[in-house]
């Protein structure tokens, strides 16, 4: 009898509150004890055997995991006992027997145990966390909410399950005696910080916590965002409900501003920006309100006073400095949230003779490294909070000629806002900060240009900042090191696929297999290259749902044993030498390098109808519409063809790189841009 | 063993802080050396009981070729200048004895990690310029896995030191760090020996690169040389019986060693999660290690106990026994990139074993690494959880079957 880790986690707040009064319990003759495992996201419950009457717990722990087998929602936790060796196998050297403690859910005991053998597990099981939440109750004075607020923040279990309606009254009571009060600085920042942080259950467990037990703030907008946020999530998809609460949280925070409450308006604000950017909206969906209607759904931020006051931030004079802005000089590069990135940038600055400064705001504050949304730097462009002492590069900026910000990420708002008005800004953007917020919180005004890689995605950014900015968008396509990639073809490239960079909710690789699997029914020697880096381990629900879905697939016998799974590599030209054709299957892409490189190599492109930028085109704009398709079967078949006539096919590919602006050195472009030289 | 270095005539003198019955990798590999030189030593170690288990199986390796076996009482552990200094002492004076003597060693073999093993045979070689002196680096000493400095520093007013820093003066030998020990038994041994030993080409690129002085690097240009550990005949894997009888049916796969922070088996545990339980259970998965309550705690958490069976690390010979009745033995690389190092200079010495066992190796491996040069009979990326699990199904399907050597 097992359980699964995510079964585990599920209940983990019961459990951890179980044993919180020290690492270990007695539980009838035997002990229970906490065990943290080496990852430290997942823990056990181990009984060791006491005396001769552990042979009654283990056959009890036994009969019930037996009689819930089949029926996990009945098992709190139910652990294999891994002493059970199969006859002879047994290492000698084993230095104990031990055994593992099954929780059931209450009234959930078969008939056949006898009660003698239950009351021990049923006492200590899930009524037992409001015992230990009334000892918290009863225990003294101070450092309660913090302890609570730790289970809670840890955990991703819903706190209304855990508890008995008469329970949580007794803790906020003594939480009360604490000097703790349940308004906006607590459970509705707890649960609006738990909402944003992929622990929806827990946050709609503390919502309803407050609501049974009437705390303060129950209906506010602040608990109807949090609901928002979750209902979103977990839709993918937001409705006119979504948009009327943004408009309501805007007019609020710009209410608490005329308030006089800057603090106050930043929460709100921030939680609209939450609400409006959430990744499961537009960074890992497959549309995005964004691109799709993005009048409609950047009108709260349009006619936001807060957003206006974090717009007008001018960080150009120190503290204290009267004027930093004098003799500045030189070019300031930011190296941006994804510094790889930037690279082929940098290096066509330097060529161009520009002698960068590159800066990286993330190594110096790592709060200034990412794209999602941040209260704590709102609070700084807001002018709530100063400037922290430690930001060193923030005055690199001020005293600059240029500025390259690379990435609309956390630290371009400041950057612009302190770049001397003589300066030069130049601000390159990419598919992913398109659709976040930061871009929104920059003084576009003072940016004189702002580059995107192709021409679909000046639609989407003239989309989201107005037209206004039409006449300053630039575009400067990525590099590609044509002639590295270009390799003779080796064997079995004819019915080799490969998708380079995969392991991203985005790339969709799911797409990709399903495409092998159309093949592969037709004919079992295709194969699938899966280059680069695996999944990342992840707490955020959705692209742990995501890579699960991906590895179970992957699993299957019909792809299992045609997909090779190169991971990290620095020879991508020697990977793709092995491939007939290179595919992109992105729910979003603003030009996939990836695939420019792989016809660069001579393989045939296979392109998803990339469907978050479909409504702009941008495959067709990006690539060549022959290449594009909307389906697996459709991609499939497109391969089928192709196999056909591959030499004529990757012929083609390859003359089509070499006859676009993807082989032109950028320098000249990127310096004439910092120079601001007509091009 | 030793490049294109010929071994003068005569007993050697193997200066090894760690050598069996102590139970230890270093002692271990020396002793395989040993074996694999076929020529008459004595041995210079020290007495690890404070840490180490006896296993007297390792006596058989090197066998008869012991002659004479000093185990010298000075303070143990690992690194500290305070067993360090000790060891070294002790060792050139009992050296002194023996090259003094009759049938006088001619040639002397030293082996680091430990460091102090290095630091007694520079000493010695100091001593007796005649001799010729083969010293060997199983890793670097003075960087850690994570390719960060590493420091052992060196006690104040220690005379061991300060001889050292005065052989590394008189040649005008820089170092970085005068103050740290494993430093000064890096660039000392650079320095002095005949011919120094790595266990992979990335290890040596990787240390040559890492001194601080130009001349030492164009000395280990000339002394340098790459020697992978040495692989026991057969007959060694059929000295003991297997201490585990395995279950016919199932694929055994097998881990022997210890884990560490970069090298761990979490990533092979979420793949086994994976699994479905019925493909699952037609795998085990055998850990043998120092501290396998951790082992059967992550599984347990993973729900995958009822494959995995995890065991306290065996005896060496029983070791090699039990590998021989696997099907598929692990090793992994440790994981170096994320930690931004240039290569990958480490190089597990278990290979050497696993390469002697009749079981297939299952290598889990970083881009560049020496680990992924070698013939395996399944390789899958280090951090992939998604390729060792598609290893693993295959494995479990019988599509990816690893017929035993």
């Amino acid at each position: 009898m097992v359980a699964r880790p995510q079964d585990l986690d599920a209940h983990r707040l019961p459990l951890e509150i179980l044993t919180t009064v020290g690492p270990a319990a007695r539980l009838g003759d035997v002990e229970l004890r906490t065990t943290t495992t080496a990852s430290g996201s997942a823990f056990g419950r181990e009984v060791r055997p006491l005396g001769l009457a552990t042979g009654g717990v283990r056959r009890t722990v036994q009969r019930a995991a037996s009689a819930v087998r089949g029926d996990r929602s009945r098992v709190l936790a139910a652990f294999a006992d891994p002493a059970e060796f199969p006859p002879g196998e047994r290492p000698a050297s084993r230095p104990e027997r031990t055994h593992y403690l099954a929780l059931v859910a209450d009234a959930e005991w078969p008939e056949d145990v006898a009660p003698a053998n239950r009351a021990p597990l049923e006492v200590e099981g899930v009524a037992t966390a409001g015992q230990r939440l009334r000892e918290l109750a009863s225990s003294r004075a101070g450092g309660r909410w913090k302890t609570l607020r730790g289970w809670i923040r840890r955990s991703p279990a819903r706190l209304d399950e855990v508890l008995d309606g008469d329970e949580w009254p007794l803790l906020l009571d003594a939480l009360g005696r604490d000097g703790v009060s349940f308004d906006l600085g607590d459970w509705r920042a707890d649960a609006a910080w738990l909402a944003t942080h992929e622990r929806r259950d827990a946050a709609l467990g503390l919502c309803e916590v407050a609501r049974r037990t009437g705390a303060v703030g129950v209906g506010s907008i602040e608990h109807r965002v949090v609901e928002e946020l979750v209902r979103v999530a977990r839709a993918g998809a937001a409705d006119t409900g979504t948009e009327a609460l943004a408009h309501e949280l805007s007019a609020a925070a710009d209410t608490a501003l005329d308030d006089g409450d800057a603090a106050h308006a930043v929460r709100l604000f921030a939680l609209l920006l939450h609400l409006l950017f959430q990744r499961d909206l537009h960074v890992v969906s497959e549309s995005s309100p964004l691109v799709e209607r993005p009048d409609a759904w950047t009108a709260p931020l349009r006619t936001s006073a807060v957003r206006r006051r974090i717009i007008a931030a001018d960080l150009r004079a120190r503290p204290d400095a009267a004027d930093a802005t004098g003799g500045a000089q030189g070019l300031v590069f930011l190296a941006g949230s994804y510094p790889r990135f930037g690279v082929p940038v940098v290096r066509a600055l330097t060529a161009a003779g520009l002698d960068p400064h590159v800066v990286d705001p993330g190594d110096e504050d790592a709060a200034l490294r990412g794209i999602s949304v941040d209260e704590g730097l709102l609070r700084v462009l807001a002018g709530v909070d100063p400037v922290p002492d430690s930001w060193p590069w923030l005055d690199a900026v001020r005293g600059a000629a240029a500025v390259f910000v690379e990435w609309a990420d956390r630290a371009a708002p400041f950057a612009v806002a302190a770049a001397s008005t003589d300066a030069r800004v130049v601000l390159r953007v990419h598919s992913v900060d398109l659709l976040s917020a930061w871009l929104h919180l920059v003084d576009v005004d003072r940016v004189d240009e702002l580059v995107v890689v192709s021409d679909a995605m000046v639609d989407v950014v003239v989309g989201v900042l107005g037209a206004d900015v039409r006449p300053k968008v630039r575009v400067v396509p990525n590099v590609v090191a044509a002639d590295q990639m270009a390799r003779p073809k080796l064997p079995g490239a004819e019915r080799t696929l490969a998708m380079v960079g995969w392991a991203q909710t985005v790339k969709d690789p799911l797409w990709a297999v399903e495409v092998l699997a159309l093949l592969r029914a037709e004919d079992p020697a295709w194969r699938l290259l899966l280059v680069g880096a695996d999944f990342p381990r992840t707490r955020v629900e959705s692209d742990a749902r995501y890579a699960l879905a991906v590895r179970r697939r992957l699993l299957r016998p019909d792809v299992r044993d045609a997909v090779e799974l190169t991971g990290w590599t620095s020879d991508v030209a020697g990977v793709l030498a092995r491939a007939g054709y290179v595919l992109s299957t992105s729910r979003r892409e603003s030009a996939s390098l990836a695939v420019v490189e792989g016809m660069a190599s001579g393989a045939v492109p296979v392109v998803r109808d990339w469907p978050v930028y479909a409504r702009v085109d941008a495959a067709r704009r990006a690539l060549d519409a022959r290449w594009v398709v909307s389906t697996p079967a459709e991609a499939a078949a497109r391969v089928l063809a192709a196999s056909q006539r591959l030499e004529e096919e990757s012929r083609a590919a390859r003359e089509w790189v070499a006859s676009q602006a993807y082989a032109e050195d950028p320098a000249d472009r990127y310096a004439r841009l910092v120079r601001g030289e007509a091009e | 063993m030793t490049g294109d270095v010929v071994l003068p005539d005569g007993d050697g003198l193997v200066v090894s802080y760690c050598f069996p019955p102590y139970a230890d990798t270093a002692g271990i590999v020396a002793a395989k050396r040993v074996r694999e030189l076929g020529r008459r030593v004595r041995v210079l170690s020290n007495a690890m009981d404070a840490t180490r288990a006896v296993d007297r199986g390792l006596e058989r390796i090197a066998g008869d070729l012991v002659t004479e076996d000093v185990t010298l009482a000075t303070p143990t552990g690992f690194a500290t200048w305070e067993t360090i200094e000790p060891f070294a002492v002790a060792a050139r004076a009992r050296a002194a004895t023996w090259l003094d003597g009759p049938g006088a060693p001619t040639w002397m073999y030293s082996r680091a990690q430990f460091a102090a093993s290095n630091v007694a045979a520079a000493l010695i070689a100091a001593d007796r310029p005649g001799l010729t002196w083969v010293a060997e680096f199983s890793d670097p000493l003075s960087a850690d896995v994570r390719g960060r400095v590493r420091r052992s520093p060196t006690d104040p007013g220690s005379a061991v030191a300060d001889e050292l820093r005065a052989l590394l003066a008189d040649a005008g030998v820089e170092v970085a760090d005068t103050e740290n020990g494993y430093e000064l038994c890096e660039a000392v041994t650079f320095l002095r020996a005949d011919r120094v030993l790595f266990t992979n080409d990335r290890q040596r690129a990787f240390m040559t690169g890492r001194c601080h002085d130009a001349s030492l690097r164009t000395r280990l240009d000339e002394v340098g040389v790459v020697v992978p550990h040495p692989t026991l005949d057969r007959s060694f894997y059929a000295l003991e019986k297997p201490v585990v009888t395995l279950e016919p049916g199932p694929v055994h796969v097998a881990y022997f060693g210890n884990l560490y922070a970069n090298r761990g088996l979490e990533d092979l545990l979420d793949a086994f999660a994976l699994l479905a339980p019925e493909e699952r259970r037609r795998l085990r998965f055998h850990v043998f290690t120092a501290r396998p309550q951790d082992v059967t705690d992550a599984a347990a958490a993973r729900g995958v106990a009822d494959v995995v069976r995890a065991a306290p690390a065996l005896p060496y010979l029983e070791f090699l026994a039990l590998s021989d009745t696997m099907d598929l033995l692990v090793v992994t690389d440790a994981d170096t990139r994320s930690q931004g190092m240039p290569v990958n200079p480490f190089l597990p010495s278990k290979v050497s074993d696993y390469l002697g066992s009749s079981a297939r190796i299952w290598a889990v491996v970083e881009e560049g690494s020496a680990l992924s040069e070698l013939d395996v009979a399944l390789r899958t990326p280090v951090g992939h959880v998604t390729a060792a699990a598609v290893a693993l199904a295959r494995l479990a399907a019988g599509t990816g079957a690893v017929p035993r050597r």
